[in-house]
């Protein structure tokens, strides 16, 4: 061993710091080493004061304001190890939000769908364009698309007229009962049909009060149009 | 560990405001003290000190009860004062919080912790003796000398090997007692 191993074993003088071998070994040493025995005297000479500097303990000087910090700032947080856990998810959420290959990824996507919305929509107009050239030559009425998708219920029941009317009946079966629209299976399916062959999302809907708009509307959830389209009287000529 | 202390941090495990309190109040010197001895600075020992039960408190479920716990929270504190030295390098400013403390090192009475025993001149005793000391060998030097603590808990908090540690405790008192031999007695100025 050489005398850098023993001087670093000098220092190191306290309880559990050198095995009872390695205390051996440096005894051994000091007798037949100067140097060390120098180094030895050294640390010796000034063992008392390391020994009282070591005790030199810095004291809290308000132990008080300290915990009631510490006490307010965890009540101000306010969660419960499950809200924390929660909080925790999201964090990690919001940190894989924000990583670039998943921005770039959510960007791609949106164009992607938006780019999709866009195709649907002009498909869709184009759809309703032939359905109204189709009803126009039935000769009974211009078609209006609700714009919102939805039932537009009040609104096409004040519309209908007897002679959208007449055309239903004479092409579909649609009968009045009971002051009431009534439409067969057949004559549904036939209109149904008509309407698909040529306008596949598309469906009408017609009538003059609510309960018969309910009525086909509900039928026309067979189908699953891709939007609902109310008849409109043709305009005074 | 105390059979209280297990006690009470399970009590904290469940959730119980009271029972932490009761942990700071007993813990929250020596966790202060560590900061200080690190820092030499009274406000970002507090700071640390606050921020370090803090944390505890948020992961105090993760704690085993029969471990000891001054050992988890010391390790807490260290990794909280380490943070703060890389920040104050980064800020290019590692002394300044202390820089306006005289660096007159001759052993007069204004050095002298009986004189006046306030944290800011005993900051400054002890930053003049440990001045050149690495910040690993600092840290092996407050835990095992200043902490009292074994070689084993200094390795489990700073995860050093116990061969680091000795090297680096050898280095720092051979240091510090160098300091001590030519610029103060210490002994003869303390009761």
């Amino acid at each position: 061993m050489k005398c850098h191993r023993y001087k670093q074993l000098i220092h190191l003088n306290r309880e559990g710091e050198r095995s009872i071998a390695e205390a051996e070994d440096l005894r051994q040493h000091l007798e037949t080493c100067a140097s060390c025995r120098e180094e030895l005297q050294r640390m010796e000479k000034v063992e008392s004061s390391y020994q009282t500097f070591r005790q030199l303990a810095p004291e809290l000087s308000n132990p008080n304001r300290i915990a009631r910090n510490i006490r307010d700032r965890i009540a101000g947080e306010g969660r419960s190890r499950d809200q924390e856990r929660i909080a925790k998810a999201f964090e990690l959420l919001a940190r894989v939000s924000l990583a670039p290959s998943f921005r770039y990824v959510t960007a791609l996507f949106l164009c992607v769908a938006l780019g999709f919305f866009l195709v649907e929509s002009a498909s869709f107009v184009i759809d309703v364009q032939r359905l109204e050239e189709r009803m126009g030559h039935f000769g009974a009425a211009r078609v209006a698309i609700d714009a919102r998708y939805s039932l537009a219920l009040d609104q096409a029941s004040r519309y209908a007229d007897e002679n959208q009317l007449s055309i239903l009946r004479s092409q579909f079966g649609v009968r009045i009962e009971n002051g009431r629209l009534a439409m067969g299976k057949l004559g549904f399916t036939a209109l149904s049909q008509s309407l698909e062959r040529s306008i596949p999302r598309a469906f009408i809907m017609a009538g003059p009060n609510r309960a018969d708009l309910e009525r086909l509307y509900s039928a026309a959830t067979l189908i699953k149009p891709h939007a609902v389209v109310s008849i409109t009287p043709r305009p005074e000529r | 560990m105390t059979d209280s202390t297990r006690e009470t941090i399970v009590r904290c495990q469940q959730g119980d405001l009271t029972a932490f309190d009761e942990l700071v109040r007993s813990h929250q010197a020596y966790a202060f003290g560590l900061a200080l001895r690190l820092l030499h600075n009274e406000i970002e020992a507090e700071d640390v000190t606050q921020e370090a039960f803090v944390k505890a408190w948020r992961h105090i479920d993760r704690f085993d009860p029969n471990r000891k716990f001054t050992t988890w929270l010391y390790k807490i504190v260290v990794n909280l004062c380490l943070d703060m030295i890389r920040a104050r390098k980064n800020a290019r400013r590692l002394f300044s919080p202390i820089e306006t403390i005289p660096t007159n090192l001759e052993p007069t009475d204004r050095n002298d912790p009986m004189e006046s025993q306030s944290n800011w001149e005993l900051c400054q005793l002890i930053r003049d003796i440990t001045a050149d000391l690495a910040v690993t060998q600092r840290l092996v030097f407050t835990l095992r000398d200043l902490e009292n603590l074994s070689i084993q808990e200094v390795c489990e908090i700073t995860g050093l090997s116990v061969a680091s540690v000795k090297t680096n405790l050898h280095y720092a008192r051979k240091n510090i007692r160098a300091v001590l031999a030519t610029r103060y007695d210490v002994r003869e100025r303390l009761p």
